[in-house]
Parts: structure tokens; C-alpha cells; sequence
């Protein structure tokens, strides 16, 4: 039931109500930035990325998958979930095939997470009322079934301090969108709603939810541009992003359009204003972050990286294929205006970035190609030479540049 | 075979002229990098225009949006000849290059074309208006960007974008993907045809053309649009045609359409007068068929020479459209819609026939049958939508009334024959009717979507009115003449006045997607449910005075047995309940397949009531029965390369006696067709079962396009005729139950491929219609089956180029075999006709059209009857905004135009002629009003 309700989420609207009992969030070392996403810098691939790698994965019947909706990277292995199929697929690191875990087709989509820390050779999925425990090579180690599904609340996992972080928290007769719980026990919760916001708000929140930088999660909310720090102290504001007034929100956005078609009204007739940040992440000098909104046409700048020391603005769009990615895009935005429905970034863990792009993508990618004498590697090259419509996507594995 | 070869000439014209362009034009290619070099990035979404340069103008021959590389990379250029390149970026400068492709190598690499960016002090004077641009998912074509000739319509715009194909069957299509609806800012124009606004709408009042996809509910089922947006100040108009025309042997015709518009509403006047079969039955028959740019090869509003009789035809009518919502969208909207039509029509219809009876081991009986029918009919019908969509809530109202008078005088002269051509007996009548007729029809429909976050999904609900008012007064003369048995020789001379009142309820409820009010969402599944119920209430009341001419007192008599008042109250209810699961199957940008089960179980009640003067025709009836349907669909889309849907469905009716099948009063003066009745007559059970498969092509070059469908009837209980024949052909007919059973069953399939060449566009397509049936009838007691089978198979090409030449041969044909095996007696005709249209504009303002139907009619017994058809014209444009038309026409230039009636029956075939229209030659006159805009005041 709370499954359906967080799927009914998705389809309202949110409602912020203020002096609430929350936590402190710590303002003190909020950076303000300026951007104006029209100003941005071309950077070719190697002036963003150390290394740029195409994985395609392997296509038989058995390993055939749809698309990626979450990925790990553990044990030389690609662990990769699958809605599409209900499956969990293994590839090894050159792509190859190695297994896959066929799961129970539910009505609600699965979940799965690493566990055994810090060794992560253990698979923990949770489909419906069920939980499972797997072990790398696809054996079913553990099965039990559970009287409510808590599983997808949690957030994010803060190893060492074994410190869950979850959202949606209930307490008080209040929500609050952010609570840390350390053996059950509260540590701190934040950004409180009336109870019944469930049922009348929206949830645009799509943080990177697994992005491995240790001890620290980037965290947005909607209709605001702040982008907070989760970490097992607290929650730091740290950056506060200030946007041209073409693409702000009006004062007061949230109280003066409170329902779901008052929204989609105003966000329908000023389709260039963005309606919050999404998937924010950083790597080395680089803050990583998209822009949400109706983009709908082609090259529209949407996604970026922010150089914090240089203070140049760059949009992913913009950068520009060169040897070091075989004169490929290494994302799909170019294509696919909405990079997050086109996947987007699956995974930032290790200093290594993964993205993937579909089949049909790579085939108008390499056709376009202007460069027409380059010199794939012998994976890309095989994977061309062998084209089909149907095979399994491309994995993107990109090393960003430290400054 | 002539068809072939004509088909064979069409295609080999097509081919020739394709190849012929590509000799006479050299190829060559042009590319290039465009690059913002100050911020370092290529400019993904810019647009690249290829223009011809001559002294006197610029041609755009070719335009593109650069790629995911910033790349342009235009072929197919003419070599060695000035051209030049424009290319616009928003928040850039113009960037335009002049070059020329070498002959020798053919093509010429520009390479990075670096475009600077506009700062806000900089002034720029606009140099150009690029052709395209990309407006969040609109595509939008910029009108001024295309030069045209200052009488230019929309269409001719079309016609001059690449990528936009204006076809010989009017279809549109972008990138090969056909335009499912047409709007003007936003709205629909005078109805909805895309013509009114393509061929009336002048080109120098439009602002954009834009090409957008609709999602309905899901992108699936996204369809693309377009809408013409008109300049500011442009929302306001006016445009029409008058013309008046006079030909040989007294032939006239005038057609008239004023059409005004603004911001929100639109207005239209339209009349037609004509003794040319020219018949139109709405405003927008007229409308359509009055554009500025003229018909074309269109034929739905033309002379029609295949129709029985002559015609002359007064119409006059009005269209009101007013939107309160001036820009409406998919959740807003807010439009009444008032239509008024009149017409007046005199038709004077005479034919010739031979009936062929079949009567089992007897002689057949052969009738030979004249027909003379004149008849006049005056109509008004007033008639209204309402339609308000807010948000979850959508209403709709559509309202009509009208009023019919007619006259009809029907003289019938029939001779029977036996086989050795002795005469039996004679029939003559004379039916003269006069019917007054009022009826009004009201139909209300709500729906209530889901609302977000709710357990409950939405209803609908539709509720329909019609009250019928008919009042009939008819006299009948009829004379039967017996030459076997003079005792059996009569005269009826009688009058019926019958007034008829039918007041029809509907009521359908229906709540969908119950599961989640009762069940979590997660249950069950995939399965879901929904409960409806038909009602329907009828109420008839049928009152009929019958008068006898006596010719003693030269009086006519009451005649007590047929006067009668009935009054017939019907009730049907029809619960169902309805189980669904679907199962989707999805890969991600790979393919779709949806399964959709359905299985609903309904019930189906009737309870009939009969009141009359008449104490045997009080007869109450109920019936009830299980009446299941089932349904099972799939959709196959594979991604980039087609769409499939495949759909089965079952479904039971019944149909229940009349009051007229059990027990009806006797009327003796239908000597040939005397109606018994059969009080042990039981309702019929039909079960049709349903196959269709639709192939969509997605590849959007070229596409292949088709479609099928089966539709079986099987009859339980068919209430067939029982005919008794005497030798000297009375006939009475009782209805009685088929025990065997009788099937119908029938095919149609849809086959549509299109080829878009260079500068012209081919089409070719294939339509396919096949039925047969197996119905019982008794014949003098003897039990028969008659197998009928007819079947009609049209093949037409159609080819144009430019909007210069239209072509379309077509070949159908079409044929029926009629078998009474117990008899073993066969019946068959067969009807071809090959037709070769043109249509060829020979400068702006001279055409020329002609067509040419070559028709063959062969069928048992009788001799093949063949004939040619030709109509030809000649359009002359007058005046600087081409505003005056003179047409001359030759219409059945050969004079052989005939129609031909050739007929069979479970029974019976018939085989004979009717009078039509032939040839005459006409001058037309027209003018064309239009101006759009303001007007301004000096």
C-alpha cells in the first residue's frame, strides 16, 4: 500500500509547510552561485575526462535486457536491474555475459542494494513483500517474507556509521522529507510536511541516489535550486545556485500554485523555466547537476558541470567528441533532450562516472560520425560490425578530471 | 486488360519521369561544420538552408537542422551553378556563404563555419528568415521564408517545403508521417477538412506552419498535427465562390459559399441550384467543394452520371461555429457549433427491368417490370454540438431536428411471363404518397476522468432522445389481371392515412476501472473491471384510417378491418459485467506488446407490450438472454520499424419479432407481396465473431501500408420468408424461423503503398471487399438455400508532379453469383470499369482535366452492355488575384452513358436499365471572393 502511495507521488504535487520542528541545517559555509546557463564553455571530451571507455554488453536471449534502472559496480562485475525483464544481470568488466537472477514479476518494480561491507559480494533485493538474499554468481543464499515493505524509503547508507538515511520519515503526525536513524534512533530529521501531503503533492526529487562519494550525498528538493549535503552529522546547505529571471521560478511559486494544475498549467506555458535541480554530484573541482523542466528540443541545455574553481559553466550537451571517445558522444543528450529519461548518469562510485546509450542511439551516433576514418577499439568495432536493432546498450564508463 | 495497360502506363510515366529528373540534373553535395568558436561548441539544432541564386530570384532548394555534430551535409545539388548558404541559430548572427559544387569533384567541404554570437547593442538587420526552426517540439516552417506567387494558397506552400508531401488523394504527410488533423490558430476550420483551409487561405497571411505530436493517452497513440498560424491582424477574413453556369439541353447549375472568420468564430452561407445530379446533403459538401484553388481530380461533388434519374436540386444552408475559449487546448475547450440546411429536389426516375423467379420443380416466372417514380422532397434540419472540456470533466450536446416533405408518385406496369412465354397475369398500381415527417434527436454525453490520487477512476454516461413524427397519406390503385384464373383478377383503389409517433430513450452507465475502489492496486494484478447497463425505452404509438373507394356510390368507404391504432411499449435492459487483464511486455527502445483480454458477461432483457383496436394484436412478449462477449487485442510496435494490431472479438444480439411479423392486418391490395403473420415466430440470436490485423509502417520513406478484416455472422433462429406462388404470381409471405443455419460472412483488406520521387509523388492502392452469405427461404413449402457470394476488387494509381500533373487510373471490379442448389438454378454478374483521370495545369491560370470510364456489365442470360464514358473541362483564371473562372465543359462527350441494374436476391434477379443523365456541354462562370485581414482605413 505505502508502494502505491509513493507511486501516487509521482503523479501529485507538493505542498512545503514552514515553521515546522525540524533540525538545524547549517547555512554557514553556503556558497552562492551565480549561472547563467546561456553563458556556457565547449569542452572537448579529454579536457573533461581522463579516460572514456564503451563497454557494449553482451547480447544473447539470455542475457537481453531493457534499460538500466540501477547499476553497481562491484567485484569486476556490472550488476545491472532490470524492470523490463525482472531480472538482475551480471556482465563482467569487458562486457561478457556472466549470469543473471530471474525474479518473481510483482506489480511494483524491485529493489536491490550491495550488502556484506565492505566486501559488497552479496546482493540484498527486496521484490514486494519478499526478501532475498543473493551471492555474486546468482545463488540464492536467504528468502523471507515480510509484512511491509520499508525498503525503498531508505535512502542512502552511510557504511562505516551504519547510519540509514530515509525519506518520507513519519513522526510527530508530521513528514519529514529527510530523517537519519542510526539503530532505529532518530539523529536528526528535516524539512517537516503536514501529513496528508502524500495524497495532494509531487515528488520531482531525483537526487543521485547512488552516488558513492564517502560519508556525503548531494540532496535537492523541488522548486528551489539549493543543493544540501547529507551527511551523519547533518544536513549542510552548500550551495545556493541563483539562475537569469528567464529561467527562475516567480517568488512564492509554491504557495501561490499549490495544486497539481495550477503547476503543470504555469510550467506548460513557460516551458523554459527550470523547476529545480536534479542528480547533483561532485568530482574533484566539477559540481555535476541537471536542470528539471520540459526540455523537448534537441541540444537544449539542461545538464552540467560547474568548474567551482574556475567558475565556468559547461553544458554536457556542448562537449565535444575527440579521439579520446573514438569522435562518440559519450552521453545520449544530444539525442535525447531529457537526458533522465534516457538514463542519465546510473552511477558515480570510485571516481568513475557510468552512463549507458541504447542501441538505435549508438547506430544514428556512429552514422553521423563525421569523422568517418576513425579507429574503433576492437569491442566498439565488433559491436558496429555486428549491429542489430535488438542489441542490449552500450555502457559508458567515464573518468572525470580532478580540476 | 485494357486496365493493366493503362495501369502499366501510369507507372511506367512515373518511373520515366523520376529517371528523366535525375539525367537531367547533376548531383552534387555540400557540408559543413557550424561552430560557435568564442565559447568553444558546435551548434546542434541550427538551421541550414540551400539556395539557388539567379539574377531575378533565390530558390530554396534544400534545408536542414545540423546534426548531434553540429553537421550539415546536403546532396543531390546542382553542380556548377551559383548557390548559397543561410544559416540561422538563435542568439546568432546570419551566416550566409556563396559558393558553387565543382563539377569535378562533386562535392565541396565548407568546414567550420563559425557563427558569432548577437549581443543585445548590436542592431541587426534581419537579412533572412530561415525556413525552419525548432520550437520546443514544434516544427516550424516560417511562411514569409517562401516565395510564392501573390495568389499563392497554403497549399502551394506545402508543396514547395521539402519533407512536406501534398498527395494526389489530398493526405499530407511530414517525413513520410501523414497529418491526422488540421487546425487554423489553434481551432478547427469550417468543419475540420483540411481543404477549406489549404486551398482557400491565402499563403501571404500565414505566419508559421507548424507540425507538432499529441499524445492522447499515452505516446503510442501520439498523432501528428498541424496548424496554420496566421499573422497578427490576420485572424479576420472572408472568402467564397459564386458561379453561375448554362449548357445544352436545358442543363444549369449554381453554386454559391461566403465564408467569414475572426478570432473566435466562423460563419458560412452556402446554396446550390442544379438539374445535374449534383447532389449535396450538408453545408460542407458545398464548402469543401467550393475552394479558391479549385476541385482538381476531386469527384465526391460532381455530375453524377452513374445515378438512376434526373435531378434538380435547390439547396441552401448556413454553418455558425463559435469558440469562447479563443485558444482552446486539450484540457480547455469550449465550442457550440449551429448548422441549417435546406434543400428542395424534384427527381423523375423511370427503368426498365426483367425479374427471373425461380420456383423449385415449376416453371420460373419471368417478370417484365417499368418503373416511372416521380418524387419531390423538402428538408430543413437545424442541427448543434455543444462540447465544454475542463480539466477531468468533459460534456458534450448534440442536438438536431428536422422536418421532411415529400411527395411520391410511383406508377408500376408489370408483366409476368411463364417459361414458354405465355402471359399469366398483369400487375399495374399506382402509389401516390404524401409524408410529412418531424423528428428530433438529443444525445447528451459526460465523462468524468480520474483525478489524481483518487480510488475512484471516472464515469460515463450518455443519454439519447429521438421523437419521431410521421404522417403519411397514401393512395393506392391497383389493378390485377390473372390470365390462368380469371376468378383471381382484382381492383383495389385505397387510401391510408397513418400518423406514427416513436419516442426512443437510451440510457448507457458505466463505471470503469473498478478494481482499485475495492482492492489495493496491487492486487490481482493486470485484471480490472467494470459494470455498465444499457437501458432503452420505447414508446410507438401507430394510428392508420384506411378508406375504400366504392364505385357504386363513387364514395371512398371506411374499411373497418384495416383501421387501426396500435400502441407498442419496449423495454431492454443489458447489465454486463466485464473481467479485463492485460499483460504488457516492453523492452526498451526496442519494442511494445500489449495483450488485452476482455470477457464480459451481459444479460439481455426485453419486454414488449402491444395495445391495439384490434383484440388479436394484444400481444405481450418477453424475452431474455445470455448474451457474453469476449475480445482479445495485441500491439506489436517494434521501435524505427512498424506498428501491428491484432484484434478478435464475439459478441451476441437478438433481434425480436415486430408486431408486424406476428400478427399484422392483412392488406389484400400487395398482390405481389401480401405480409402474413407468424404468431409462433421466436427472437433471433446472432453471433458474430470479429478478426482485424492493421500493419502501420514507421519507417517514414516509402512506407508500405495495410490492413484486413473477417466479420462472421451466424444466425440461430433467422426469421427468413416463406413465399407462396401461384401460377399466376400472387405471392404471400409469411416470416417463420430458419431452424438450419445462416451465416454472413465478409472480408475487407486495405493495401497502400507511397512513393515520394524527386519532385513528383506515386501512390498505389489496392482495396479489396468479398462477401458471402448462406440464406434459408421456403419456396411453395420446398426448403432452399441460396449461397450468395459478390465480391469488388479496386486498383488505383494516382501520380503527380509538382502541382502541374495529377493522374489516377483505377480499375475495380466487381461481381456477384447467386446459387438456390434444391433449384439448381445460378445467377451471375460481373461490372468493371477502368477510369483514366488527368488533370494538367497547363500556366497558372489555364486547366485542363478529363476523364475516361470504360465500363462492362456482363451477367446471365443477358447481353454484355458496354460503355464509355468521357467528361472533359477547360478552367481560364481572370483578374490579378486570379479572383474569375471560366470553365467549359463536355460531359458524356460520347454519349453512351447508361445504368445499368443488375440485382439478385435470395429468390429472385433482376437485370434492367434506368434513365440517367448523358451528354450536354456547359459554361461556367465563377467568382471568388476573398480578403484576409483587417481592412485599413486610408
Amino acid at each position: 500500500m505505502k508502494k502505491a502511495l509513493y507511486t501516487l507521488l509521482t503523479l501529485s504535487t507538493i505542498f512545503f509547510v514552514a515553521n515546522a520542528q525540524e533540525d538545524y541545517i547549517d547555512v554557514s559555509k553556503t556558497q552562492t552561485l551565480r549561472l547563467d546557463p546561456r553563458q556556457t564553455r565547449g569542452l572537448t571530451v579529454s579536457q573533461l575526462f581522463d579516460e572514456v571507455k564503451f563497454v557494449p554488453l553482451q547480447t544473447t536471449p539470455e542475457s537481453l535486457f531493457g534499460r538500466i534502472s540501477r547499476l553497481e559496480v562491484a567485484n569486476n562485475y556490472y550488476i545491472i536491474s532490470d524492470q523490463d525483464t525482472h531480472c538482475i544481470l551480471l556482465f563482467n568488466l569487458d562486457g561478457s555475459f556472466k549470469t543473471k537472477i530471474k525474479l518473481e514479476k510483482k506489480p511494483y518494480n524491485f529493489e536491490y542494494r550491495l550488502i556484506d561491507e565492505p566486501f559488497e559480494t552479496k546482493l540484498f533485493v527486496q521484490n514486494g513483500l519478499t526478501e532475498l538474499t543473493y551471492d555474486l554468481t546468482g545463488k540464492l543464499l536467504k528468502k523471507e517474507d515480510i509484512k511491509q515493505n520499508e525498503f525503498e524509503k531508505i535512502l542512502y547508507y552511510f557504511k562505516p556509521e551504519e547510519i540509514e538515511v530515509k525519506y518520507e520519515y513519519i513522526s510527530d503526525d508530521r513528514i519529514y522529507e529527510i530523517a537519519a536513524l542510526k539503530d532505529d534512533k532518530v539523529l536528526y530529521k528535516v524539512f517537516p510536511h503536514e501529513k496528508d501531503f502524500i495524497s495532494k503533492q509531487f515528488d520531482l526529487r531525483t537526487i543521485l541516489k547512488y552516488a558513492n562519494t564517502p560519508n556525503e550525498l548531494l540532496y535537492t528538493r523541488p522548486y528551489e535550486y539549493n543543493i544540501y549535503t547529507i551527511s551523519p552529522k547533518g544536513v549542510k546547505l552548500d550551495y545556493k545556485l541563483i539562475f537569469p529571471s528567464e529561467f527562475s521560478l516567480p517568488e512564492g511559486f509554491t504557495t501561490n500554485y499549490d495544486n497539481y494544475i495550477k503547476r503543470s498549467d504555469f510550467t506548460n506555458k513557460n516551458r523554459k523555466i527550470f523547476q529545480g535541480l536534479s542528480s547533483p554530484f561532485k568530482s574533484g573541482n566539477y559540481l555535476f547537476f541537471g536542470a528539471k523542466g520540459l526540455v523537448s528540443t534537441r541540444g537544449e541545455k539542461r545538464d552540467f558541470a560547474y568548474n567551482l574553481k574556475t567558475n565556468s559553466l559547461v553544458a554536457l550537451v556542448d562537449i565535444e567528441p575527440d579521439a579520446l571517445s573514438y569522435y562518440l558522444p559519450v552521453t545520449s543528450i544530444a539525442l535525447n533532450p531529457e537526458f533522465s529519461m534516457s538514463g542519465g548518469f546510473h552511477l558515480f562510485k570510485n571516481n568513475y562516472l557510468y552512463t549507458s546509450i541504447s542501441t538505435l542511439d549508438m547506430k544514428a551516433l556512429k552514422d553521423q560520425n563525421p569523422n568517418k576514418n576513425v579507429k574503433y577499439d576492437s569491442a566498439l568495432a565488433k559491436y558496429f560490425e555486428n549491429y542489430k536493432s535488438t542489441n542490449n546498450r552500450v555502457l559508458v564508463v567515464l573518468k572525470p578530471k580532478k580540476d | 486488360m485494357r486496365a493493366c495497360a493503362c495501369l502499366l502506363f501510369l507507372t511506367l510515366f512515373a518511373t520515366q519521369v523520376a529517371l528523366s529528373q535525375q539525367k537531367t540534373e547533376a548531383l552534387g553535395s555540400v557540408k559543413g561544420i557550424v561552430r560557435d568558436t568564442a565559447n568553444n561548441y558546435v551548434l546542434k539544432s541550427a538551421t541550414a538552408s540551400v539556395y539557388k541564386v539567379s539574377p531575378q530570384d533565390s530558390v530554396l532548394l534544400s534545408y536542414q537542422i545540423t546534426n548531434t555534430y553540429g553537421e550539415f551535409n546536403f546532396t543531390n545539388l546542382p553542380l556548377n551553378s551559383p548557390l548559397k548558404l543561410i544559416v540561422n541559430n538563435v542568439g546568432y548572427h546570419v551566416l550566409i556563404k556563396e559558393f558553387s559544387i565543382p563539377a569535378d569533384t562533386k562535392a565541396i567541404n565548407l568546414k567550420t563555419l563559425v557563427m558569432i554570437e548577437r549581443t543585445t547593442s548590436l542592431k541587426e538587420v534581419v537579412i533572412s528568415i530561415p525556413p525552419i526552426s525548432m520550437n520546443g517540439d514544434t516544427l516550424e516552417f516560417n511562411a514569409a521564408a517562401f516565395k510564392l506567387d501573390s495568389n499563392a494558397v497554403v497549399e502551394d506552400l506545402l508543396r514547395k517545403i521539402p519533407n512536406i508531401v501534398v498527395w494526389g488523394d489530398n493526405t499530407i504527410t511530414v517525413n513520410g508521417r501523414e497529418i491526422k488533423k488540421l487546425t487554423v490558430n489553434g481551432k478547427d476550420f469550417f468543419g475540420g477538412n483540411f481543404k477549406v483551409a489549404t486551398q482557400n487561405l491565402s499563403k501571404n497571411v500565414v505566419d508559421k506552419v507548424q507540425v507538432f505530436r499529441t499524445a492522447i493517452s499515452n505516446t503510442l497513440d501520439s498523432t501528428l498535427n498541424m496548424n496554420i498560424k496566421l499573422k497578427k491582424g490576420q485572424e479576420f477574413g472572408y472568402f467564397g465562390k459564386i458561379g453561375a453556369g448554362r449548357g445544352t439541353d436545358g442543363r444549369y447549375e449554381t453554386d454559391m459559399s461566403i465564408n467569414a472568420f475572426s478570432p473566435k468564430m466562423q460563419l458560412g452561407i452556402v446554396a446550390a441550384i442544379n438539374n445535374i445530379n449534383k447532389l449535396a446533403n450538408n453545408v460542407n459538401t458545398i464548402l469543401t467543394n467550393s475552394t479558391f484553388k479549385g476541385v482538381g481530380t476531386a469527384i465526391e461533388y460532381r455530375p453524377d452520371f452513374s445515378m438512376g434519374g434526373i435531378t434538380r436540386s435547390k439547396a441552401i444552408g448556413t454553418t455558425f461555429t463559435y469558440n469562447f475559449v479563443e485558444k482552446p487546448t486539450y484540457y480547455e475547450r469550449n465550442t457550440l457549433n449551429v448548422n441549417y440546411f435546406f434543400r428542395d429536389r424534384d427527381t423523375e426516375n423511370a427503368s426498365t427491368a426483367k425479374t427471373i423467379t425461380a420456383r423449385g420443380n415449376l416453371d420460373k416466372i419471368i417478370d417484365d417490370n417499368i418503373n416511372n417514380n416521380f418524387s419531390n422532397t423538402l428538408g430543413h434540419k437545424v442541427d448543434s454540438k455543444y462540447e465544454w472540456t475542463e480539466n477531468n470533466h468533459a460534456l458534450t450536446v448534440n442536438q438536431s431536428f428536422i422536418n421532411d416533405k415529400s411527395q411520391n408518385n410511383i406508377q408500376t406496369l408489370s408483366r409476368s411471363r411463364n417459361e414458354q412465354d405465355l402471359a399469366i397475369s398483369e400487375y399495374s398500381g399506382i402509389n401516390a404518397i404524401d409524408e410529412n415527417r418531424n423528428s428530433y434527436n438529443l444525445s447528451i454525453n459526460y465523462l468524468m476522468g480520474q483525478k489524481q490520487g483518487k480510488k475512484f477512476k471516472g464515469l460515463s454516461t450518455t443519454y439519447t432522445l429521438g421523437v419521431d413524427n410521421k404522417e403519411e397519406k397514401r393512395l393506392n390503385q391497383t389493378d390485377f389481371l390473372s390470365f390462368i384464373n380469371p376468378l383471381s383478377t382484382q381492383r383495389f383503389n385505397r387510401k391510408y392515412n397513418t400518423d406514427l409517433k416513436d419516442v426512443d430513450q437510451v440510457l448507457n452507465f458505466a463505471l470503469n476501472d473498478l478494481k482499485t475502489v475495492f482492492f489495493d492496486w496491487t492486487k490481482f494484478y493486470g485484471f480490472d473491471f467494470s459494470l455498465s447497463n444499457d437501458l432503452k425505452l420505447n414508446h410507438k404509438r401507430e394510428g392508420n384510417v384506411i378508406e375504400d373507394f366504392n364505385p357504386a356510390t363513387s364514395m371512398y368507404e371506411h374499411n373497418q378491418y384495416l383501421t387501426n391504432n396500435v400502441r407498442t411499449n419496449t423495454t431492454e435492459d443489458a447489465p454486463a459485467l466485464i473481467v479485463s487483464k492485460s499483460i504488457k511486455s516492453s523492452l526498451s527502445d526496442r519494442f511494445n506488446k500489449d495483450w488485452t483480454f476482455r470477457l464480459g458477461a451481459k444479460h439481455l432483457f426485453i419486454y414488449q407490450e402491444n395495445r391495439s383496436d384490434k383484440a388479436f394484436q394484444n400481444i405481450n412478449r418477453s424475452y431474455s438472454q445470455f448474451a457474453p462477449e469476449a475480445s482479445i487485442n495485441y500491439t506489436n510496435r517494434q521501435w524505427g520499424k512498424y506498428f501491428k494490431y491484432y484484434q478478435l472479438s464475439f459478441n451476441t444480439s437478438i433481434k425480436t419479432p415486430t408486431l408486424q411479423q406476428l400478427a399484422p392486418l392483412i392488406d389484400s391490395t400487395s398482390i405481389t407481396n401480401i405480409q402474413q403473420g407468424n404468431l409462433a415466430l421466436l427472437a433471433s440470436i446472432n453471433r458474430n465473431i470479429q478478426i482485424s490485423y492493421r500493419h502501420e509502417d514507421q519507417t517514414g520513406k516509402n512506407t508500405l501500408n495495410y490492413n484486413f478484416a473477417f466479420n462472421l455472422n451466424y444466425l440461430h433462429n433467422n426469421i427468413i420468408d416463406s413465399v407462396l406462388i401461384s401460377d399466376d404470381n400472387r405471392r404471400n409471405i409469411y416470416p417463420v424461423n430458419d431452424s438450419h443455419a445462416n451465416n454472413y460472412l465478409s472480408f475487407n483488406a486495405n493495401i497502400r503503398k507511397a512513393l515520394k520521387l524527386k519532385t513528383s509523388e506515386f501512390q498505389i492502392g489496392l482495396t479489396t471487399m468479398f462477401g458471402k452469405s448462406k440464406n434459408g427461404a421456403y419456396l411453395n413449402g420446398a426448403y432452399t438455400f441460396s449461397d450468395n457470394l459478390n465480391a469488388t476488387i479496386k486498383l488505383n494509381a494516382n501520380f503527380t508532379y509538382k502541382d502541374k500533373i495529377a493522374l489516377e487510373g483505377a480499375q475495380s471490379y466487381s461481381m456477384y453469383s447467386l446459387k438456390q442448389a434444391a433449384f439448381n438454378t445460378k445467377f451471375n454478374g460481373v461490372l468493371s470499369a477502368t477510369t483514366l483521370s488527368s488533370s494538367y495545369r497547363v500556366t497558372k491560370k489555364i486547366t485542363l482535366n478529363s476523364d475516361i470510364t470504360f465500363n462492362r456489365n456482363t451477367s446471365t442470360n443477358t447481353d454484355a452492355i458496354n460503355f464509355t464514358l468521357w467528361n472533359a473541362s477547360a478552367n481560364f483564371r481572370f483578374l490579378k488575384g486570379n479572383n474569375l473562372e471560366l470553365k467549359f465543359s463536355a460531359l458524356d462527350l460520347l454519349r453512351q452513358n447508361s445504368s445499368i441494374i443488375n440485382d439478385g436476391s435470395s429468390t429472385n434477379f433482376t437485370v434492367g436499365t434506368r434513365n440517367v443523365l448523358t451528354q450536354y456541354f456547359m459554361t461556367t462562370v465563377s467568382y471568388y471572393p476573398r480578403h484576409f485581414g483587417k481592412k485599413t482605413k486610408r
